[in-house]
């Protein structure tokens, strides 16, 4: 356990210096022009008299815990709120993706056949096949029609921005919605393989009870594995944000990567976070940091689920 | 093998071959040039109507344009026709490499050990805790979006390998551990026959699940790509004006169609446009279900425990 930890550790300390450095190498080597425009932001940095930092002044900067600045503000006063903001966007779909993953993951295996029920297959498929974007954008445009329609102006729920009330709905539906029907089509699947299993056929002929069977024989066996499939799920939550944050303007880190390296299509002229070395150092440690911090903690939970390690290769579990 | 044919595998190979065939054919099919902007007068129930200053709404011109115009006065169905051609193309393409860099740093992990296998793994582990998203905005805005093809193949193609790439690992290490390898050590086979002969064949089953579920990944990404607005193909300049207003202002639409695209820009479509995303939003969910029901259904078909109540 201590050595499997380890490695874990020494690996997030090798990756994490390592996407810091990918981050600034990257904004510093970017083309820094916009093809559909034709501006450049090398010449606006160069208009407001600012040079581009060296690595090797930045890493003396961090060492003294200073991360850059931005338009004369410290990136880390910059980077607070977003992070926060999308902590809590992020905390919120985990907690409701796990719960609702293994409730209808559990649901859908049939007490009769002992496999997926065909309902739930189709469920998997087609909502695993639907992007997030596309649930956002027809709830926004459903809200606004239904709004138009009923022609008074009491709104049901906001369609956009920050708050933690009712602000976090459709945000956290659009980002739950697939690593939750993921982790269901992992449980289910893992849970019908689990059923196929001699003692289960055993311990139905000696009549035990389908929810026990369920919850005390079946579900042990594969909690190691599911730990895994959440933790993989914080791949999604990553790659989510941007879409989601993006969608519905929630001031999070996503958003921020957007402005910083966004391919503007728009034709509008660049912000000044456009292609920002020390910022997208920043970001792309905060991105791989919760990566990897979500991966070693359900890693560590997996290990602690299934002390026997029934499945050794369970760490490298791949979910589609 | 049974007879008996897994309906989500039907459906699944029902609806992959009819994408394809679209994508063969598509082009042909369609009634008007995708590119051709109507800025002349119809007449419409008796009144005028210039798709490129009034979108046309699906079924107010039925014969002409059967599910409408875009916000340039495009005919949709003409550009979805000829969408899923390079859409599709982009994705087999990237799923090629994706799959042939998987299984190539899989099977040396697996096949490997001590210090080459502990590189790959590190390689895999990177390459793994990059959001494919994220990466891919990342390099093709370092790119240029205007490099086309070559920077979204190169950016969807460095991303995914790593999951083929965990999945054939651990099958290369689980056949190795089987009793046939042992015996083939045993009376003298060479190792590069036992890894090519032995080792390799045992993948294939598994790999058309694989890379069918690998484009329906694939194509999310091109999908969510397209509505961050990261998509194939610069851009057209069209003239627009509005209504009774005799001034007209420049604007930037997409050019040749592609489905990514045709999901950008989707605030401005939901307004002028609504019909537009829906229909594509319609059409690239198909896809990927496909794709994903495709898989699903070899995975099943693949799936041991299954065989025998099949018959």
């Amino acid at each position: 356990m201590a050595r499997f930890v380890g490695r874990k550790l020494l690996l997030i300390a090798i990756l994490l210096p390592l996407l810091n450095w990918v981050g600034f190498q990257y904004a510093v080597a970017h083309p820094r022009f916009n093809p559909y425009v034709g501006g450049s932001v090398l010449k606006l940095w160069q208009n407001q008299g600012l040079a581009f930092p060296s690595y090797a002044d930045y890493l003396r900067g961090l060492a003294r815990g200073d991360l850059g600045e931005l338009s004369n503000a410290p990136i880390r006063e910059v980077l607070r709120e977003p992070a926060k903001n999308s902590m809590i966007l992020v905390g919120a779909a985990l907690l409701v993706s796990s719960v609702v993953g293994l409730g209808l993951g559990m649901l859908s295996v049939s007490r009769r056949t002992m496999r997926i029920k065909p309902w739930a297959l189709l469920l998997y498929s087609g909502g695993l096949s639907l992007p997030g974007f596309l649930v956002g954008v027809a709830a926004i445009g459903g809200l606004i029609y239904l709004t138009l329609l009923r022609g008074s102006s009491a709104r049901i729920l906001p369609l956009s921005g920050y708050g933690i009330d009712e602000h976090l709905v459709l945000p956290v539906l659009v980002l739950a919605s697939r690593p939750a029907l993921q982790i269901a089509h992992l449980v289910a699947s893992l849970v019908e393989s689990e059923l196929q299993q001699e003692y289960v056929r055993v311990a139905r002929s000696k009549g035990l009870s389908w929810g026990r069977l369920l919850w005390r024989h079946a579900l042990p066996n594969v909690a190691s594995a599911v730990a895994i499939a959440i933790g993989h799920a914080s791949r999604i939550f990553v790659s989510g944000l941007i879409i989601v944050e993006t969608l519905f303007l929630w001031p999070g880190l996503g958003r921020l990567f957007m402005y910083d390296i966004g391919v503007r299509a728009d034709g509008r002229a660049p912000s000044a976070l456009y292609a920002h070395p020390e910022l997208l150092a920043a970001l792309a440690v905060a991105f791989g940091a919760v990566l990897l911090l979500t991966d070693l903690v359900a890693s560590v939970l997996a290990f602690w689920l299934d002390p026997r390690q029934r499945h050794p290769n369970g760490a490298q579990l791949t979910i589609h | 093998m049974s007879r008996r044919r897994d309906p989500l595998l039907r459906i699944g190979l029902v609806l992959v071959a009819g994408f394809l065939l679209l994508g063969f054919v598509g082009p042909s099919l369609a009634p008007h040039d995708p590119l051709k902007v109507f800025d002349k007068v119809m007449y419409l129930d008796g009144e005028m109507v210039v798709p490129a200053r009034q979108p046309v709404a699906p079924g107010r011109l039925p014969g002409l344009f059967p599910l409408g115009t875009d916000e340039a006065g495009r005919d949709i169905l003409s550009r979805l026709l000829c969408a899923i051609r390079p859409t599709l193309l982009l994705c087999s393409i990237a799923v090629a490499i994706r799959a042939v860099l998987g299984i190539a740093f899989g099977l040396a992990a697996g096949w490997l050990g001590g210090l080459p296998r502990q590189m790959i793994d590190l390689a895999i582990s990177a390459a793994l805790a990059v959001p494919a998203l994220v990466f891919c905005v990342a390099a093709i805005s370092f790119m240029g979006a205007h490099r086309g093809l070559a920077a979204f193949l190169i950016a969807l193609a460095l991303t995914g390998w790593a999951d083929v790439a965990a999945f054939v690992r651990n099958q290369t290490l689980s056949t190795l551990q089987s009793p046939f390898i042992e015996s083939a050590r045993a009376v003298g086979v060479r190792p590069r026959s036992i890894l090519w002969r032995h080792v390799l064949p045992q993948l294939w089953p598994a790999l058309p699940a694989l890379i069918s579920f690998e484009i329906g990944t694939v194509l999310l990404i091109v999908s969510e790509l397209g509505f961050l607005g990261v998509y194939i193909g610069g851009g057209t300049i069209y003239e627009v004006a509005r209504g009774d207003n005799p001034d007209t202002w420049k604007m930037l639409t997409a050019g040749y169609p592609e489905l990514g695209q045709m999901l950008s820009g989707v605030w401005a479509k939901v307004i002028m446009v609504p019909w537009e995303p829906i229909i594509v939003g319609i059409v690239v969910f198909a896809m990927i279900f496909a794709f994903n029901l495709l898989g699903e259904g070899l995975r099943r078909q693949m799936d041991i425990t299954r065989r025998h109540e099949a018959r």
